[in-house]
């Protein structure tokens, strides 16, 4: 059975890509441009991985992360992000696992390096 | 058409500190204050004096004046009697000019010997033991005395005239024997009981016999004065000193205030200046993340896509467009940032602003939601200036499209005008930053909308990079617009209240 993993992030182009990397790596991919709208695609399909960015409108990464993690224990949760104006990386990078993501990538990043990251949080 | 770098137009303030000086004081107006005060001082001393000596010299006068009612009562009551008979002794012998009256001398049935005392008489005796006593002095005379004694002295006479010529009495300070006396007289009328011993003289009932002179030495009324001197000179010493200590210390107060209140400003000048520090610290950092956000996510695109083309090169239809929008998304920042700090290659030309911003408006139109009511109210003529169009055109486009999202789904009004202002020298037109606007005449551009409105914090922070309360956006829009507007030599006016719209005024120079 296909891995199911929500992409939540603003920048439309990236998410794009991202969702292809991912399908065409064998995943099961739903996608949300903001934090709001990616609790609700979560409410509703139950994904095994979430990918957020930090830096988006609406609902920050981290606030979204937080209420994931509210919501469900067990789900993996993969901060990606090219950092943010209010917010130094290694700051960003400590809450984010405070609030409750499982691991971080800093953006820019390879295929090699995200897709090794996916499976890695899927097989823990 | 030319090519240049257009200058940036550093829109952040320094505290000017050069200004500051210490408020120190000057001892000039300290000492001319305090010669003020001492002439004050003196002033009311002497007019005390002066009042002091006064007072003593009306007492003397009414002493003076009192003596003589009194002399005249008692001469009225020996008068009303026809004179009263006394015992002849020493000191009172028989009056010699009275010897024409027949009963001068008679003795009592007791055999005692009485002689005639006349009102003059009995007056020139009282005289006499007043003078002995109280140094009072008191004379009756006349220009005609019968006796010889009562002539009149030099004083008494030029009164005595003045008494003929209608003055009823005289007053003055005058030295009698070296000595100073104040001196009073006033006329005495014939009446009738007169006549008995006066009526030899030829006199008539209301002529101006003559007049009792009383004179009051002035000495223990200057003496009253004079030891008066050494207590007033203590009280107005002691008001000197307490106003000299009050001028010293007000002025040492005045300079501790003065002290404190520089200290205070330069305190918070240099508060200012920390914050200004923090702030711009604050506002580089906000700039370098949200710089390295938008490059981070680009060049994740770029180099995700290349990864595609490595693993899955049959994607290459796919990923190229991809990668150049990314790469153009990239140059689109980069635009953005030198706009912003006012650094772009600028094609300079004339330019129409009504014909640009009726074409802006005519686009944009469509991206505009139906709830939205456009306005637009552009000069009749050509609204000339120089700048560049692509950059004029996207300031145009911040402010529409900036306007339309305050109202957002609600119903609303979004009115665009373009008009020609003068602005004169003095005239109290200031930018959003509180500096004041040339003078010149501009190209007025102005975007009303009946949108949400902003707050002090909002307002504050609109022009900052990477600041943006929209749902989409990067924050680029309304610093890029100020840059754009510093570079052409323009100013930018807000207002605006939450709830209640905003209003930007943008003035462009006009050619």
């Amino acid at each position: 059975m296909k891995a199911k993993i929500l992409v939540i992030d603003d920048d439309q182009q990236f998410n794009s890509m991202v969702c292809m990397i991912l399908v065409d790596a064998g995943y099961d991919v739903k996608s949300a441009t903001n934090g709001m709208e990616g609790l609700k695609m979560f409410m509703k399909e139950r994904p095994d991985l979430v990918i957020t960015d930090l830096y988006m409108p609406e609902k920050e990464g981290l606030e979204a992360i937080m209420e994931l993690r509210q919501t469900d224990k067990t789900v993996k949760i993969l901060l990606v992000s090219g950092g943010s104006p209010h917010m130094k990386m290694s700051e960003m990078f400590t809450m984010a696992g405070m609030f409750g993501a499982d691991a971080v990538l800093p953006k820019p990043f390879s295929i090699g390096t995200f897709l090794e990251k996916i499976k890695e949080l899927l097989e823990t | 058409m030319e090519i240049r770098q257009m200058p940036h137009v550093n829109s952040s303030s320094q505290a000017d500190t050069d200004g500051l000086t210490s408020s120190a004081i000057p001892l000039r107006p300290l000492y001319q204050l305090i010669i003020f005060w001492t002439l004050l001082i003196l002033g009311f001393a002497a007019w005390d004096s002066y009042q002091f000596y006064l007072s003593q010299l009306t007492t003397a006068k009414a002493v003076a004046r009192d003596n003589f009612n009194k002399d005249l009562v008692y001469r009225r009551w020996a008068t009303m009697h026809g004179g009263v008979y006394v015992p002849i002794t020493e000191r009172t012998p028989p009056n010699p000019y009275l010897s024409h009256i027949p009963d001068r001398d008679i003795t009592a049935p007791s055999g005692k010997s009485l002689t005639l005392m006349n009102p003059a008489y009995m007056t020139r005796q009282v005289h006499e033991l007043a003078r002995e006593q109280y140094d009072l002095r008191g004379h009756i005379t006349s220009l005609k005395p019968i006796r010889p004694a009562n002539v009149a002295d030099a004083w008494e006479t030029e009164a005595l005239k003045a008494f003929e010529s209608g003055a009823s009495e005289s007053m003055s300070q005058e030295m009698i024997d070296g000595e100073s006396y104040i001196r009073f007289m006033k006329s005495m009328s014939v009446e009738e009981a007169c006549l008995k011993c006066h009526a030899s003289q030829g006199y008539k009932n209301g002529d101006v016999r003559g007049g009792i002179s009383i004179s009051v030495p002035w000495a223990p009324y200057r003496e009253r004065v004079l030891s008066a001197i050494p207590g007033k000179a203590t009280t107005f010493g002691i008001v000197w000193i307490v106003g000299v200590i009050g001028i010293v210390t007000g002025r040492r107060n005045l300079q501790h205030y003065l002290d404190e209140r520089d200290r205070a400003e330069e305190e918070k000048l240099a508060m200012q200046q920390h914050l200004q520090n923090a702030r711009k610290l604050e506002s580089l950092g906000v700039l370098a993340g949200g710089l390295a956000h938008d490059f981070n996510n680009i060049l994740a695109t770029i180099i995700g896509y290349c990864g595609i083309l490595k693993f899955r090169p049959e994607k290459v239809a796919d990923s190229i467009p991809e990668i150049e929008k990314a790469a153009e998304r990239a140059a689109e920042l980069c635009r953005q940032m030198l706009a912003y700090a006012g650094k772009t290659q600028s094609v300079i030309m004339q330019v129409d602003m009504t014909t640009l911003v009726d074409e802006m408006v005519r686009l944009l139109k469509a991206t505009i939601p139906q709830n939205t009511v456009i306005k637009v109210d552009l000069a009749a003529d050509a609204t000339m200036i120089q700048g560049d169009s692509e950059q004029l055109r996207q300031i145009v486009k911040n402010l529409i499209i900036n306007a339309s999202e305050a109202i957002g789904e609600a119903q609303g009004e979004l009115r665009i005008s373009l008009a020609t202002t003068e602005i004169r020298e003095g005239d109290p037109l200031r930018d959003y930053q509180g500096k004041f606007i040339a003078a010149g005449r501009y190209a007025c551009l102005e975007v009303t909308d009946t949108g949400c409105g902003m707050d002090d914090e909002i307002r504050s922070k609109i022009f900052e990079p990477f600041y943006t309360t929209k749902f989409f956006g990067r924050g680029l829009g309304m610093p890029a617009t100020l840059g754009i507007i510093a570079a052409h030599k323009g100013a930018l006016q807000l207002f605006s209240q939450p709830g209640q719209g905003t209003t930007i005024k943008v003035y462009l120079p006009a050619a």
